[in-house]
């Protein structure tokens, strides 16, 4: 299995982890939250609010800048 | 002056304000732009800016000290409301406006001055209102604490995996075929025009769902 195989592998484990941890989420009972809950609570502190919004800025120019 | 000196020292206790110390210095050292780093470098100064700014209102209540001026009076204003932006994002002229500027600036290739300035002003401008604006004032229930690590779990672990990929390339500027990062995988996409309108559009519509959240 060649180590670009491994990586990709790697990725494609998160995505469906993400996945799952999204629907597991959505059902009524799961203790987990969803990811919109997880951002409102993260953006309730000035701090919080400028880490997330900082975080997305920098998505943008990583990827697109 | 030594309560004062406290709550700025608890400036340094800030996890949000290290770990975008940290992603700055990563994107640094991985040869990433000056803009790159300092829209993170930035988020950690205004953290603090905002630390500062509560501790120097505390000590005002408190001591009952003299009508501030200059820096201090900027400092200790109280915060804007977010809600006239949160009502303009939600405009149909917002949105059109939005996709027009998307599709505008996915002519321009990704890394060029252009999407650049672009991203980098709306960036900018969205750091800067998250500080001057107060939070929702509504109460935030704290999610179960298994969620939160599990979730926190899950994003430590995409980022040392994509820090592992970086780690293992030729060098830090050079991107691997062998071991890609996320961006490698990406470029090819965003060469593209539609690709380009793909990216922008999630990028700002993510914004657009943020400013509504926050």
């Amino acid at each position: 299995m060649s180590s670009r195989l491994i990586t990709l592998l790697g990725y494609g484990v998160l995505a469906c982890g993400g996945v799952t941890l999204g629907v597991a989420a959505h059902r009524g009972t799961s203790t987990i939250p969803t990811f919109d809950t997880l951002v409102r609570w993260a953006l309730r502190t000035r701090s919080g609010r400028i880490g997330v919004f900082a975080a997305w800025a920098w998505m943008g120019l990583h990827f697109l800048g | 002056m030594v309560t004062l000196m406290r709550r700025l020292l608890a400036v340094l206790r800030d996890p949000v304000a290290w770990i975008l110390v940290i992603a700055g210095v990563v994107e640094l050292i991985s040869g990433g732009t000056a803009a790159r780093g300092a829209i993170l470098f930035a988020g950690a100064a205004l953290i603090m800016a905002d630390r500062i700014r509560g501790a120097l209102v505390r000590v005002r209540v408190n001591h009952g000290g003299p009508s501030a001026g200059g820096a201090v009076a900027v400092m200790t204003a109280p915060p804007l409301s977010p809600e006239p932006l949160k009502a303009a994002v939600e405009s149909r002229r917002w949105v059109v406006g939005g996709i027009a500027a998307v599709l505008v600036a996915a002519l321009f290739g990704v890394h060029t001055l252009p999407l650049t300035a672009v991203t980098g002003i709306v960036g900018v401008v969205a750091v800067g209102w998250a500080w001057l604006t107060h939070p929702h004032v509504d109460a935030v229930e704290r999610p179960p604490l298994r969620g939160l690590w599990i979730w926190g779990g899950a994003l430590l672990v995409l980022g040392l995996w994509e820090l592992g990929a970086l780690l293992l390339q030729p060098n830090m500027a050079e991107g691997s075929y062998d071991h890609p990062t996320i961006s490698y995988l990406l470029d090819p996409v965003l060469a593209t025009y539609g690709g380009r309108v793909a990216g922008l559009g999630l990028w700002a519509f993510a914004g657009r769902t943020l400013v509504r959240r926050a």
